[in-house]
C-alpha cells in the first residue's frame, strides 16, 4: 500500500515534529526578559480572561505548526501509494534506472533461435522503452572491467537504444558486482530524489554472481574472486532501489569444453614425438564428445571421449620440425561454440643451446662432460666464452647458463643474468678461486648467502654424496642414494643462510649441502659448493659428473619453458611470455589486425607488454605463430546460478527475479504502478506554512491598546464618546 | 514654569480662605458687595447694623458683605512603588517624578495666584506634610521636601486619602495626583469623604503609556513592584484582554467622580507636562465662568 523511499526522514521528521515546538516553546521561556511592573493585577485578571482563548490557539497554532513539519518530514519519506486502484490514477513518479548487462561470452548461449546474449539486448530495449520521458536511465556492460555504454543518466533514449543494437559481447569473463557498484555509484550521485530501479540482465550462469553478497567466494581463491568481493558493497545501494534480475539463460545449460593443454614435454626436440594431454570441463549431463588435434591447421588425429571421464584425452604429438607451430583443439559445435576450440602452440629445438663461462681450465672437465670440442654432443649445442666476454645481449638463445669460476663480475652482466633467470633460463653456478664469499653474496640469485670459502678439515674431506631431492630432475635417473658416489673435498663453499625456496638437493655429510637450488622468476638457479675443475673436489673424476650435467642441461631446456598458452587478458608482459619481442615489433592478431608493443621503464628496466590481447587465437610476431591466447575457460562453466538465494546475497529488499522478458515487464508493470506524494506533501507544507504564517501574525499582530479605543484629551479628560 | 504665569487654579466652588484672593469666601467680610442681613447679637460690632433696616423696622440688623478671600489648595501626591515604573529608556522619568512635577507646576500656578498652596505626600501613611502658605519660600521649601522622598512601601491610597481629608478643615481645593492602582472602592469612597466635607476636588491619576496599552513587544515575564508577583506574559496576545480590564477599571473613576462632581483626569507620562498643565488649566478656567 503505502511505504516510505526514504524512512530516516520520517523517523527524523516526526521526532523534530514533536520536539521542535517543545525546545521553541522551551527555549522562549527561558529567554523571556524579566521587567519590573507598576502591578500585574489587571494582566491577571486579563490572562484569566482570555486564557481560554489563548490555549485554543495555542493547541491550533501547534497543531499546524506540527502539521507543517510532519508534512515536510513525510515530503522527504517520499511516500509511495502502491495501491493499485488509486496508483493508476496517480500515474507513477520519475525514476532513474540503471541496466548492467552480462557481457560474457557466456552470453553467447545458444537457446534455439536466439541467444542469450540477444535476449539480454532484445530486454534491454524493453526496459528503455518502457520508461516515460522523465525518466533517466544509464548503462553498464559487466566484462572485466565495466564498461559503460551510457556513463551519466539520461533520457536520450533512441541513442540508447541504437548504441545497444551496435553493442557485442566480449570474449571474456564478467563481474557483475564491479558493474552493478558502478551503476549503483551513478544513481547515488543522482541529487534529484526519484524512483530507482537497478536491472542486472544476464544469463543463469553462476559465476558472475560471484563477488555479490556473502560467501560468495568459491574457495579458490583467484584474484577475479578477490577483487569483486573487494567492491561489492550492499550497503551503498539504497535499501528502497528495486533490483530487477533477469536470468535470460538456459535454464540446464550443457556445454563442453577443452579447459587446458599440457605438453610433454614442454620443449619439443625436432624429430622425435611428444605428448598433448587434453582436460575437458563440461555443465550438463554427461556426454560424449570428439576432439581433434589440428596443427599448423592440418588435422593430425581425432578421438571420441566422454565429458565426465577421469582419464584425460591424450595425443600424440608426431615429430616436427624446429621452430614453432601453431595448435589447437576442437570439439564439435555445441550451444555455446565460443570455447570450443582451444589454441596452444608447440615449440620445437633441434639443439639444447648452452653457454659456459669461464677460462679453459675452470671449464676443462665440464667441456669434456659436453663433448663441447665437436660443436656439442647430440642435442647439445656447447659455447664457451671467457668471464668478461657474456655475450650479454644474447642470453635469451641458451637455455642453460654455466659459470665455472666467473665471479666476481659486473653489474651489467649481473643483471643480465638476473634477466635471463627471471625469464626462465637455468644458471649453474661453480665458484672458484678468482672471487671471495663476499663477492658471491652480491649476485641477487643464489639460493643463499655464502659465509665462507675455507679447506675442509682433513678427516672430512672424503665422503658420500646424499640425494636429498631424489625426484628432482636433475638427480631422477642415477639411482637411488645407495648408489651415489664418495668424494673428496679440499676445500668447499660454505653458506650461511637460505632464501626460504631454497632446495638442498645434494649434500655431504650431515648438513652441508653440494648442491642447492632455487626457482628464480621463471627460472632456476643450480649452486655447487665446489669448483667445476679438480682444484677443490674429484668430483669432475667422479662417474656421476657426467650424468649430472646432462641432466642439468635437460633440466634447463623445460625450466621456464615457454607458455603455451595465456588467457585473453587487457595487458600481457612479453618478457615473461616472448622475451624475443622488441619495442620496434609488430603484434598480430587472430584478425590480422595489429598490436603495438608498448615499453614502459620499471625502475630502470625497459618493461615490454602488449594491450587488449581479448581476441582468442592465434597471435603473430614477424609472421611467426607468437602467442596462443585462449578465453577464460572458467566462463564455460556454465553451472546455474540459484535465484532463490539471490536476494539475499544482493542485500536489498526489493528484487525481483524474472527468467524471461514477459516477466520482467509484468514485474515492471507491478513495481512501477503508483507514485511518490513527496511533490505533493511538498506543497501541502508550504500551504501550512502560509497558514501558520498568517494566522501567527494574526495572533501576534500587535492591535491597537486602549489608547485608541479611550479618547483622552490634552487635558487629560476623557471624552464622553469613548467611555 | 515661567510658560505657567498666566495661569490661575481656580476651584469651582466658593472657598475659605484668610487672604483675599481671587476667590469668593463663604465668610462674609467687608467687602463692597453686600451679602444679606443679620439679626444683631452679643459681640457684633454696632458699626455694623443698618440703620436703614432699624428705620423701617426698630429691629437691630447687621449688614454683611461678600469677602473675596484667597484659594487654600493641598496636593497630594502619591509616592508608592508603582509610581516607580517608567517604560522610558531613561529609567528616571518615573510616574512619581512626573507626578512630583505636576504638582510643583501646579503649586506655582497657585501661588502666582496668591493662593495658598499646601502638600501631602503619602504612601501606606501620610509621609510629608505641608500646611498652606502662600509664599514662594514655602513652596520651594516644599518642592525640596517632595524631592527628599523617593517612591517605596506598598500603598494604601483609600486610607492615606481618608487621613488627608480628614486633615483639612476648611474647604479647599483638593488635588489627588496618584495612579490609584489600588483598590478602587475604597479610592472612590475615599474622594467620596473629600466631597462630603465641601473640597472641591481634582484627581489627576498618573499613568505610563504602557500601563494603558501594554505596549510591550515582546513576550516577558513581569514582576509586581509592590507585591514582587510575577507573571509571564505574551503582550501581542494579551493586549486586548487588558485593554478591557483596565479600561473598565478607568471607566470605574471616570463615572464615579463624574457622579461626585469630581474632576478627574488622566495624566500620561508620555505627554509633555506644560502642555497637560495648560490645556487644563485653560480647560478648567473656561468651566469656572
Amino acid at each position: 500500500m503505502i511505504e516510505l523511499l526514504v524512512p530516516m526522514f520520517m523517523v527524523v521528521g516526526g521526532a523534530a515534529a514533536i520536539a521542535i515546538p517543545l525546545i521553541l516553546h522551551l527555549i522562549q521561556s527561558s529567554r523571556t526578559v524579566r521587567i519590573p511592573y507598576s502591578t500585574i493585577r489587571f494582566l491577571q485578571l486579563a490572562q484569566k480572561k482570555a486564557s481560554q482563548k489563548i490555549r485554543m490557539e495555542n493547541i491550533l497554532l501547534w497543531l499546524i505548526r506540527t502539521l507543517f513539519l510532519l508534512a515536510l518530514a513525510a515530503a522527504f519519506a517520499m511516500p509511495m501509494l502502491r495501491t493499485k486502484s488509486i496508483g493508476e490514477w496517480a500515474g507513477r513518479s520519475a525514476r532513474d534506472v540503471a541496466i548492467v548487462i552480462d557481457g560474457s561470452y557466456s552470453m553467447d548461449y545458444n537457446l534455439g533461435r536466439t541467444t542469450a546474449w540477444e535476449k539480454a539486448i532484445s530486454t534491454s530495449i524493453s526496459v528503455l522503452e518502457g520508461l516515460e520521458e522523465q525518466d533517466r536511465f544509464c548503462i553498464f556492460v559487466a566484462r572485466e572491467n565495466p564498461d559503460a555504454l551510457i556513463e551519466q543518466l539520461s533520457s536520450d533514449r533512441e541513442e540508447a537504444i541504437s548504441r545497444l543494437k551496435a553493442l557485442e559481447y566480449s570474449q571474456g569473463s564478467s563481474s557483475l558486482s564491479l558493474a552493478v557498484m558502478e551503476a549503483n555509484d551513478v544513481l547515488r550521485e543522482a541529487k534529484q530524489r526519484r524512483e530507482k530501479e537497478i536491472h542486472i540482465i544476464t544469463d543463469t550462469q553462476a559465476l558472475p554472481w560471484e563477488g555479490i553478497g556473502e560467501n560468495t567466494s568459491d574457495g579458490s581463491g583467484t584474484n577475479k574472486t578477490t577483487v569483486s568481493m573487494s567492491h561489492w558493497d550492499a550497503s551503498k545501494i539504497d535499501k528502497r532501489t528495486s533490483v530487477f534480475v533477469s536470468l535470460l539463460g538456459a535454464e540446464s545449460p550443457e556445454n563442453i569444453s577443452p579447459v587446458s593443454v599440457e605438453l610433454e614435454p614442454a620443449l619439443i626436440m625436432a624429430e622425435s614425438s611428444a605428448r598433448v594431454t587434453i582436460r575437458l570441463g563440461y555443465t550438463g549431463p554427461t556426454a560424449s564428445t570428439a576432439a581433434t588435434l589440428y596443427i599448423d591447421d592440418k588435422e593430425i588425429a581425432s578421438r571420441a571421449m566422454s565429458a565426465d571421464s577421469a582419464e584425460p584425452l591424450t595425443f600424440i604429438i608426431p615429430p616436427l620440425a624446429r621452430g614453432r607451430h601453431s595448435a589447437r583443439i576442437e570439439l564439435p559445435e555445441d550451444n555455446l561454440p565460443l570455447d570450443n576450440t582451444f589454441h596452444f602452440m608447440l615449440k620445437v629445438e633441434d639443439q639444447l643451446p648452452t653457454l659456459c663461462v669461464g677460462s679453459r681450465d675452470d671449464l676443462f672437465f665440464l667441456r669434456a662432460a659436453l663433448n663441447a670440442e665437436l660443436g656439442g654432443s647430440g642435442s647439445i649445442n656447447v659455447k664457451t666464452v671467457e668471464p668478461g666476454l657474456i655475450p650479454l645481449d644474447e642470453l635469451n638463445n641458451y637455455s642453460t647458463i654455466f659459470l665455472c669460476n666467473a665471479v666476481p663480475m659486473g653489474a651489467s652482466e649481473v643483471r643480465a643474468l638476473e634477466k635471463f633467470a627471471d625469464a626462465g633460463g637455468l644458471l649453474v653456478i661453480f665458484p672458484g678461486d678468482k672471487g671471495t664469499a663476499s663477492d658471491y653474496s652480491a649476485l641477487p640469485f643464489l639460493p643463499g648467502t655464502p659465509s665462507a670459502i675455507q679447506p675442509v678439515a682433513s678427516s672430512e674431506r672424503r665422503g658420500l654424496l646424499n640425494w636429498d631431492m631424489p625426484y628432482h630432475p636433475v638427480l631422477a635417473g642415477l639411482g637411488d642414494s645407495a648408489s651415489a658416489p664418495a668424494i673428496a673435498i679440499k676445500q668447499q663453499l660454505f653458506f650461511e643462510t637460505f632464501v626460504s625456496r631454497a632446495q638442498k638437493m645434494i649434500s655431504q655429510g650431515d648438513a652441508q649441502p653440494f648442491l642447492v637450488g632455487r626457482p628464480f622468476g621463471r627460472g632456476f638457479v643450480l649452486m655447487f659448493s665446489v669448483t667445476a675443475n679438480r682444484s677443490w673436489s674429484d668430483f669432475p673424476l667422479s662417474p656421476f659428473f657426467l650424468p649430472i650435467v646432462h641432466q642439468v642441461v635437460q633440466f634447463g631446456s623445460g625450466v621456464g619453458s615457454f607458455t603455451p598458452y595465456v588467457w585473453c587478458t587487457e595487458r600481457l608482459p612479453l618478457e615473461q611470455h616472448l622475451p624475443e619481442a622488441r619495442a620496434e615489433n609488430e603484434l598480430k592478431s587472430p584478425d590480422g589486425e595489429t598490436i603495438p608493443i608498448r615499453s614502459s621503464v620499471v625502475e630502470g628496466q625497459t618493461i615490454l607488454h602488449v594491450e587488449n590481447v581479448d581476441q582468442a587465437g592465434m597471435y603473430t610476431l614477424l609472421t611467426e605463430p607468437a602467442l596462443a591466447v585462449n578465453m577464460d575457460r572458467d566462463e564455460s562453466d556454465l553451472t546455474p546460478v540459484d535465484p532463490t538465494g539471490l536476494p539475499k546475497r544482493i542485500g536489498v529488499e526489493n528484487v525481483f527475479i524474472s527468467m524471461n522478458e514477459e516477466e520482467l515487464a509484468a514485474q515492471l508493470e507491478e513495481a512501477r504502478i503508483g507514485r511518490t506524494f513527496g511533490e505533493q506533501l511538498l506543497w501541502l507544507a508550504l500551504i501550512l506554512a502560509i497558514i501558520e504564517f498568517f494566522y501567527a501574525n494574526r495572533l501576534m499582530k500587535t492591535g491597537g491598546g486602549l489608547s485608541e479605543k479611550m479618547k483622552v484629551e490634552l487635558s487629560g479628560k476623557i471624552s464622553e464618546k469613548a467611555a | 514654569m515661567h510658560k505657567l504665569d498666566r495661569l490661575v487654579l481656580l476651584s469651582r466652588y466658593v472657598v475659605e480662605g484668610n487672604l483675599a484672593g481671587a476667590h469668593r469666601s463663604p465668610l462674609k467680610g467687608a467687602s463692597s458687595e453686600f451679602a444679606d442681613h443679620k439679626a444683631y447679637g452679643m459681640g457684633d460690632d454696632p458699626k455694623h447694623i443698618d440703620w436703614r433696616v432699624f428705620g423701617r423696622t426698630e429691629k437691630h440688623y447687621i449688614k454683611r458683605f461678600e469677602d473675596d478671600t484667597n484659594l487654600r489648595v493641598y496636593i497630594a501626591i502619591d509616592r508608592s512603588n508603582s509610581m516607580a515604573y517608567t517604560s522610558d529608556d531613561n529609567e528616571k522619568n518615573t510616574k512619581y517624578r512626573y507626578a512630583c512635577r505636576l504638582a510643583a507646576a501646579l503649586a506655582y500656578v497657585t501661588t502666582k495666584a496668591r493662593d495658598s498652596v499646601g502638600l501631602y505626600l503619602h504612601s501606606d501613611d501620610i509621609d510629608a506634610v505641608m500646611p498652606a502658605r502662600n509664599s514662594l519660600n514655602h513652596l520651594n521649601n516644599s518642592l525640596k521636601t517632595i524631592q527628599g522622598f523617593e517612591p517605596g512601601s506598598t500603598t494604601e491610597i483609600a486610607e492615606s486619602l481618608n487621613k488627608i481629608a480628614g486633615s483639612v478643615r476648611h474647604r479647599a481645593l483638593v488635588v489627588v495626583i496618584s495612579d490609584l492602582l489600588g483598590d478602587d472602592e475604597e479610592i472612590i469612597k475615599a474622594f467620596a469623604h473629600f466631597r462630603k466635607r465641601m473640597h472641591d476636588v481634582i484627581v489627576l491619576q498618573v499613568l505610563d503609556p504602557f500601563e494603558i496599552d501594554l505596549g510591550f513587544k515582546k513576550s516577558c515575564k513581569l514582576i509586581d513592584l509592590e507585591t514582587d508577583e510575577k507573571i509571564n506574559i505574551d503582550p501581542r496576545r494579551l493586549r486586548k484582554a487588558y485593554g478591557e480590564v483596565f479600561g473598565e477599571f478607568i471607566e470605574k473613576y471616570r463615572t464615579a467622580c463624574a457622579s461626585m462632581k469630581i474632576d478627574y483626569r488622566i495624566a500620561r507620562t508620555d505627554e509633555p507636562l506644560d502642555l497637560f498643565v495648560r490645556a487644563y488649566l485653560e480647560e478648567r478656567r473656561r468651566l469656572s465662568r
